[in-house]
């Protein structure tokens, strides 16, 4: 039996990727992804999207792949690419070959999202008709030091395509059509990882532009593992694993790591005697007090889904009180619950998709549910207290 | 006392960090949650950003002076940071690239390069391995004066480099940390610096008299009266630890014995803050904090306020609700009765007695301060009877219509009067609740909780 190593709580900082609990079953389909292509990551915020991304960056790594990471988050392209081609210049196998890219050049090379994919930009030196295609020169550079692959994360994709889209009415679905022209081209030994948070319906009127790709889910944490992340919190805090307030802990936040971390670190700040911890009672009260923005839940159904909003509160009253459901059984019951004007069927099934897209819903095996149990209890509490 | 020997309310940063971490009473806690972020920075690959949260005056600057001051006593810890501070209300923050500009300037990076994703990777080459330790007071401001795009692109280089350990401060939370939709929401460890305890407060002041070399003072504070005297207090400060160490520079023992003497100093070295804090305030603002501070009781309805300001109900309504948010005032509801009617009160006690002391009118803030200082007396057990034995005193010596309709809202409230309860002014309301009530709350005046938002 391992002894247990005390981990120190981060609250929605960067993680040290030894320090991840849990998470192998997904970093194994990214891994297996990657052999195929790619993959796209998608959870609700705080759901530790970017410390897998991170872990498989470092496994990747030590597989020998090389790997490019950048982060999205940022509303402009120019910014955009200026950081990818910062991230190029500053790796250490792709570094050298960017430095040879550029002698086909004269003046200043740029990168640019240009037609079909990412290319260097600038005036060709006399006589010189050099590659432009990025990702094949990385690919190329990849091959050359011996790497399996060549893999690109790009984090936080659906931020700059909604920001985009917000600027100008279809850029943002440009920019996510050339990253599938990217990864859709005849490109040996590449791939590419996406990530994102908000719900890229948000940001592009296509149905799915990543749908290409294997979509890889980043929820709560399985009940072992997130026991064992409060353990390792309470130890590092406390000096003391404390097993059964762990549990009450990981079992109370659903097994959320951003929640467990939150709730370790409020007990450190309260100097509170753990071994006696209402931990429940912190969780409501954190839900009442609406500390992690939980009431968020519900302010933006009427932004997400104008003119529908009575039906989502009912889809969600409805989950919040049973189990699961299909999409038929959701549409009967509500059926009375909107006398005059019945949603049909295929409506419901619409609106559930969505909202399984904007991390209120998860489907399997026909039924609906709630994306986490959390859900349910933000929402029970939020509805008693605001009607 | 010496120039070297002077403490430096408003500028902790502008002291001897030793003598600030000496004088350290409270904040035990907080400094070793703060020193195992640095060690687990250090040491692993983890960013646990902290954002201090307290309003001026609770002590956030001191906090950062005395952790960067712990943290520069482990030479081989410093050793792998580079602490660089960003100007303390965002002056001049125009953009992240001036953010990363500064830091480039601050680490001697030479011809800083124009694109920001440029300028980040110089930035770091020249940590050469080191963690940045970015130093942002008022974050808050910082973040309004980068805007949401540069907030994003601030997350996106923390995030994606590694290099960056955030240890902020701001006087309130804000929609920019809170919010769901906002880059930065739910990505610092926001600690709240709690206002001190009587008993901190005692403490402060006789490290303060230490290091002041203040023999007679410190002396004083020793005794029975000087506790109590400062017990007396701690319900007008608040536990702020401004107001201690601003108090500590103008004390004497006889003052403070008396009490109000020691009172009437302290509005009178507060009056230059206060005065900053309410111009800061817009017009319609100003005139119903000033209406809480003059008004018949200290804490007034929204019909109340517009009946002496002049002001419509629904503006005073709209107003109030933003100093609330601001926490400039504290809103109170009956238990039981009409929850439509609040009843509004200045938060800060020393806020509300610095307007009428700027108008002369001393009798109210000389009442208070004798009512406390009697109630607190040694040697008093403290309950209702004690509390009437106090305001008894306060009607045989006599005062102006303000007091005597201070006093008889007290007596209203020892006669169980909820209504009057609720107007009974923060500082006094340890006389009319129960002690073991109060038990872990501390002073019921609230300055380390006062204003927060200029």
């Amino acid at each position: 039996m391992s002894v247990l190593q005390p981990i120190e709580p981060v609250l929605g900082g960067v993680v040290d990727p030894d320090d991840l609990v849990g998470r192998r079953d997904e970093l194994r389909r990214l891994e297996r992804a990657v052999a195929h292509g790619g993959a796209y990551l998608v959870g609700d915020r705080r759901m530790g999207k970017t410390s897998v991304l991170r872990k498989a960056r470092r496994e990747l790594e030590a597989s020998g792949h090389v790997v490019l990471y950048v982060s999205a988050e940022t509303d402009t392209l120019r910014k955009f690419e200026d950081a990818v081609a910062e991230a190029i210049r500053a790796h250490p196998v792709l570094g050298p070959s960017w430095r040879t890219w550029r002698r086909s050049f004269e003046g200043e090379v740029t990168l640019g999202f240009l037609g079909q994919s990412l290319r260097l930009q600038g005036a060709a030196s006399r006589g010189a008709d050099p590659e432009r295609d990025v990702f094949v020169l990385c690919a190329r550079a990849a091959e050359r030091a011996g790497a399996p692959s060549f893999v690109l994360i790009v984090d936080e994709v659906a931020q700059l395509a909604f920001h985009l889209a917000a600027q100008e009415p279809g850029a943002g679905a440009e920019f996510l059509r050339t990253l599938r022209r990217l990864r859709q081209a005849e490109r040996p030994r590449t791939a590419i990882v996406l990530a994102g948070s908000v719900g890229l319906h948000h940001a592009v009127a296509e149905k799915d532009p990543l749908n290409d790709l294997p979509r890889i889910e980043i929820g709560p944490l399985p009940p072992a593992e997130a026991d064992e992340l409060a353990q390792r919190l309470l130890l590092a805090v406390f000096g003391d694993p404390h097993p059964e307030v762990a549990s009450r802990i990981a079992r109370a936040v659903a097994g959320i790591p951003y929640y467990i971390h939150s709730l370790v670190g409020t007990l450190d700040q309260r100097g509170a005697d753990v071994a006696s911890a209402d931990v429940d009672g912190l969780v409501d009260q954190s839900l009442d007090e609406n500390t992690w923005d939980t009431d968020h839940y519900y302010d933006r159904i009427a932004k997400y889904y104008p003119g529908e909003e009575a039906l989502v509160v009912a889809v969600l009253d409805e989950l919040s009180h049973r189990e699961a459901a299909t999409r038929d059984e959701l549409a009967a019951t509500l059926r009375n619950q909107f006398f005059e004007d019945p949603p049909g069927v295929a409506a419901v099934g619409e609106v559930l998709n969505r909202m399984r897209l904007d991390n209120y819903l998860t489907y399997a095996d026909g039924d609906y549910r709630l994306e986490t149990a959390l859900l349910g209890r933000i929402w029970t509490r939020l509805r008693r207290r605001r009607g | 006392m010496t120039s070297a020997e002077r403490s430096r309310p408003y500028t902790p940063q502008r002291e001897d960090p030793a003598a600030l971490a000496a004088r350290t009473v409270g904040r035990e806690r907080l400094l070793a949650s703060l020193q195992r972020s640095f060690r687990s920075a250090a040491t692993k690959a983890n960013r646990n950003h902290t954002l201090l949260v307290g309003p001026r005056g609770s002590g956030k600057s001191h906090v950062i002076e005395v952790a960067l001051y712990a943290l520069r006593q482990d030479a081989a810890l410093a050793s792998r940071f580079a602490v660089v501070r960003l100007p303390e209300d965002a002056m001049g923050l125009v953009g992240i690239e001036r953010v990363t500009a500064l830091v480039c300037a601050d680490l001697g990076v030479r011809s800083p390069p124009a694109s920001l994703a440029a300028q980040q990777q110089a930035i770091h080459v020249a940590l050469d391995g080191r963690v940045l330790l970015l130093v942002a007071e008022n974050l808050d401001r910082v973040m309004r004066a980068l805007g949401p795009g540069g907030q994003r692109d601030l997350r996106s280089w923390v995030e994606t480099s590694g290099d960056v350990l955030l240890l902020a401060s701001t006087p309130l939370l804000f929609a920019g940390v809170q919010d769901r939709d906002k880059p930065w929401y739910g990505a610092f460890a926001t600690i709240a610096v709690p206002p001190l305890t009587p008993r901190e407060g005692h403490e402060l002041l006789l490290r303060l008299a230490g290091q002041h070399g203040d023999s007679a003072l410190a002396e004083h504070l020793r005794t029975p009266r000087g506790r109590a005297r400062v017990r007396a207090l701690a319900e007008l400060t608040g536990g702020s630890p401004r107001v201690w160490t601003i108090l500590s520079g103008c004390v004497t023992p006889e003052s403070l014995d008396a009490l109000v003497p020691a009172v009437h100093e302290l509005l009178e070295e507060l009056v230059p803050a206060y005065q900053q804090l309410l111009w800061d305030l817009p017009p319609g603002e100003q005139v119903v904090v000033e209406a809480l501070s003059t008004g018949r009781h200290a804490a007034l309805t929204v019909s109340e306020l517009a009946a002496a300001t002049g002001i419509g109900q629904p503006q005073v309504s709209k107003i109030v609700r933003g100093l609330a948010a601001n926490r400039w005032v504290v809103a109170d509801k009956l238990p039981s009765g009409d929850q439509r009617r609040t009843w509004y009160q200045l938060r800060e006690p020393l806020l509300r007695h610095h307007v009428a002391y700027r108008a002369g009118e001393l009798g109210v803030v000389t009442l208070v301060a004798s009512l406390l200082r009697e109630y607190f007396e040694v040697g008093r057990a403290r309950g209702p009877a004690t509390a009437r034995a106090a305001v008894r005193l306060g009607t045989e010596v006599g005062t102006d219509d303000a007091g005597a309709g201070l006093l008889a809202t007290v007596t209203a409230a020892l006669d169980g009067s909820a209504e009057a309860h609720l107007r009974v002014p923060l500082e006094l309301r340890a006389l009319v609740e129960e002690p073991s009530a109060r038990a872990g709350r501390g002073p019921a005046a609230a300055g380390g909780e006062g204003p927060g938002a200029a």
